[in-house]
């Protein structure tokens, strides 16, 4: 089915172990060696990054430390420095800014570009790779397709230094041979599920109807049946508006102290409202999440009257709400607070402004 | 073990009473419950949310002898509903467990020990007052619906009660908007000088549902802390928020020669039609007041409009307002007079909503404009 949405031209760039190589780059001594970013060994924190050595060992990201650390007893473990991380992120999005502006960032090392208006993306592709190289000293791997979904497979099919082409005339048959694992949006959980109907592979996902595949995995069905075809209509967005901010803890040991635990919530909202305004922006809604010892996990959210930015406010709000979740009776192993609903506070400001009876202030306490 | 007798129908209304005040999100099990204590030949039912507590009576009891236990709420509540009329219930307590029997029906409940439920605080009344039912519902309800809701300012969340030398007040505020009421009576005048409480928004909504229209005298008792409305058949404690009400008294200062009279029915239908294309944040509406007449425009984020002409009595120069109409609209849909009169206000534009009902004559409303 040629349409015009497949004669788009997508690159997908993702730095190769970037937060592994930004540590050798800067760290001649990590170069070679295993090495670990994230949280210390032993610890309850997780992998976020390593080096290909690493890899040898059978570490992989979002893998618990404690395990990396048994894979690989040797293994260098150092905690993130995301100010490096972020220069860095910034120096290859001026290189993507020099040749498109349909850029979509996924995270700080991987970006969709939209470069369908150039004649040869491969090309285009090849000197990218190489520009991000002489800049940052970082390799990256690209990959080059008509869609969204099958250019991050081919960035990822030949990495680290890796650059794949899939065309539109490949794209079907390409899509057949993967495992659906590496499709967009099947994770583990319904990875198994397809293998219980005996779906391994995107050729074995196209003997499905959309009705059956609908039934089984409802609204993604279809998305799974235009993957398996090589078909994925998404845009490349270059502005999407951010639909919320938030932090998260997770502590070293269970906590059942709610004095300690409205003090993580304290930094948190300090956290968050800090960034609201570093980004000018309000929040109409502020949303606490509580994960308790047993990993249950709960969410409980307020919606004020006029969107706020206040720590104070927020923190007031994050009170009231812990009281609605069984902090008091319950250890929990993580809290978090998230502010959503936002409006920036240039549109606010220009919208109607209601007036007060008297000025009041917000009780500190 | 134990046993005891009650009509369905007497145990109804004083479990409908209690649920109202009981979370559905408990911490604490034993809040999810009712406390019976049946004493001296007299059962009482009692809840709270260790802010609320409401304890009621119960008659045509027979039991031999004393006894206290907790139920489920919620479920007592559902089984007793769910029986017929006329019938009887008999309670049989066992460890651990009550079973409920009712002709042909069988419950068996799981019950928490009495003596584990949160004791309900006695007051030590500093200040003492009666009123009639009905003057107290009207007191309440006419200003109630605008107090806060989850404000970070903890004291607008709740209702203003001032006792004054000769008369009791309520006011409730969010801020952009306030309502105020009095009864003026001698009987008042041995009461005090001047002292404020402000009573939790839970509790003046639970307290709204359980006035009556009678003019029985209720009493109502105020310590540091508290304070209990003597009901005819129940009585209701709340606590009270600890803060500081803002010095509303000067925002009730409104001087302005621009009166209008309106009449309920036309002007509320006319609001409610416009407010069903005003912007969906925050609900600006704008009122032009020219020769007899009120124009009520309202846009939305598509701009789109709405425009409502209501005739008036009105001889000054044109004045173009703004709003909040879900403010006005509030307002106006509690007003239970047939007209009332509005006055704008000369310094900022504020809205000064009066009657001349006898009634009403201490009923004020004041809502603050918006510029749009």
């Amino acid at each position: 089915m040629m349409n015009f949405l497949s004669s788009r031209k997508i690159i997908h760039i993702d730095m190769d172990a970037f937060y592994a190589s930004v540590e050798q780059r800067d760290f001649p001594e990590y170069r070679g060696k295993p090495l670990v970013v994230g949280g210390k060994p032993n610890s309850r924190g997780v992998v976020a990054t390593c080096s290909y050595e690493a890899r040898q060992y059978g570490i992989h990201s979002a893998m618990s430390c404690a395990k990396a650390h048994q894979c690989c007893p040797h293994a260098i473990f150092v905690p993130p420095r995301f100010t490096a991380y972020k220069q860095v992120s910034q120096q290859i999005h001026a290189v993507f800014r020099n040749h498109t502006t349909r850029i979509e960032p996924l995270s700080l090392d991987e970006a969709y570009l939209d470069v369908t208006s150039i004649d040869s993306a491969t090309k285009l592709a090849k000197s990218i790779k190489r520009e991000i190289l002489k800049q940052t000293g970082i390799v990256a791997s690209a990959g080059v397709s008509y869609n969204k979904f099958l250019a991050k497979i081919a960035s990822d099919y030949r990495k680290p230094d890796g650059l794949f082409v899939v065309t539109p005339a490949q794209g079907t048959q390409f899509a057949e041979t993967l495992p659906v694992g590496k499709f967009y949006g099947i994770g583990k959980v319904t990875e198994a599920k397809m293998n219980k109907l005996n779906i391994f592979t995107g050729a074995d996902l196209k003997k499905y109807s959309k009705i059956a595949l609908q039934q089984y995995f409802g609204k993604m069905g279809l998305v799974y049946y235009q993957m398996a075809r090589g078909i994925d209509n998404r845009e490349v967005v270059s502005h999407r508006t951010r639909k919320s901010l938030g932090s998260e803890t997770t502590f070293a040991t269970d906590i059942g102290n709610i004095e300690a635990i409205q003090k993580y919530l304290q930094a948190l909202s300090s956290e968050v409202a800090e960034s609201l305004k570093q980004k000018d922006l309000l929040a109409r809604t502020i949303t606490i999440k509580v994960k308790y010892a047993n990993f249950e996990q709960v969410t409980r959210s307020q919606t004020f009257k006029e969107p706020i930015n206040e720590q104070q406010v927020m923190m007031w709000g994050a009170r009231e709400l812990l009281k609605q979740t069984e902090v008091s009776v319950r250890k929990i192993r993580l809290i978090g607070i998230k502010a959503s609903n936002l409006v920036s506070t240039m549109v606010f400001n220009e919208q109607p402004r209601q007036l007060s009876l008297f000025s009041l202030q917000i009780p500190v306490d | 073990m134990k046993k005891i007798s009650i009509p369905r129908d007497s145990l109804l209304i004083p479990l409908q009473q209690c649920v109202g005040i009981i979370e559905k999100r408990q911490t604490f099990p034993i809040l999810s419950n009712i406390l019976f204590i049946y004493e001296e030949g007299k059962l009482s039912i009692s809840a709270t949310d260790l802010e609320i507590s409401i304890e009621t009576v119960c008659f045509s009891i027979t039991s031999e002898e004393d006894c206290r236990f907790t139920l489920p709420a919620k479920k007592c509540l559902d089984i007793c509903r769910s029986l017929p009329n006329d019938s009887n219930i008999d309670i049989f307590l066992e460890e651990h467990r009550a079973v409920v029997k009712s002709n042909k029906s069988r419950f068996t409940l799981a019950t928490l020990p009495a003596e584990n439920y949160p004791h309900i605080e006695q007051i030590n009344s500093i200040h003492q007052f009666s009123v009639e039912e009905n003057k107290l519902k009207k007191l309440v309800e006419s200003v109630s619906f605008c107090m806060s809701i989850q404000d970070v300012r903890f004291y607008l969340n709740g209702l203003l009660l001032e006792l004054r030398n000769d008369s009791i007040r309520t006011v409730a505020t969010d801020g952009h908007r306030i309502a105020v009421n009095e009864i003026v009576s001698d009987e008042f005048s041995a009461l005090t000088e001047h002292y404020q409480l402000i009573i939790p928004r839970k509790a003046i909504l639970e307290l709204l549902r359980l006035l009556n229209d009678s003019d029985e005298k209720i009493n109502v008792c105020i310590d540091q802390n508290h304070i209990r409305f003597d009901l005819p058949s129940l009585s209701f404690t709340s606590k009270l928020i600890d803060g500081r009400y803002p010095n509303y008294e000067r925002a009730l200062y409104i001087r302005g020669e621009k009166e209008i009279i309106l009449q309920k029915e036309s002007f509320r239908a006319a609001l409610q039609r416009a407010a069903i294309l005003s912007h969906e944040n925050h609900h600006g509406i704008k009122i032009v007041l020219s020769e007899n007449t009120l124009v009520i425009i309202s846009n939305n984020a598509e701009r789109e409009e709405a425009k409502e002409i209501v005739e008036i009595n009105y001889g000054f120069e044109t004045l173009e307002l703004g709003f909040n109409g879900q403010y006005v609209l509030e307002i106006v849909s509690a007003i239970q007079t047939d007209e009332f009169k509005v006055t704008i206000s000369d310094t900022n534009g504020s809205f000064l909503v009066e009657f001349d009902h006898e009634s009403y004559k201490n009923l004020k409303y004041i809502i603050m404009p918006m510029k749009i």
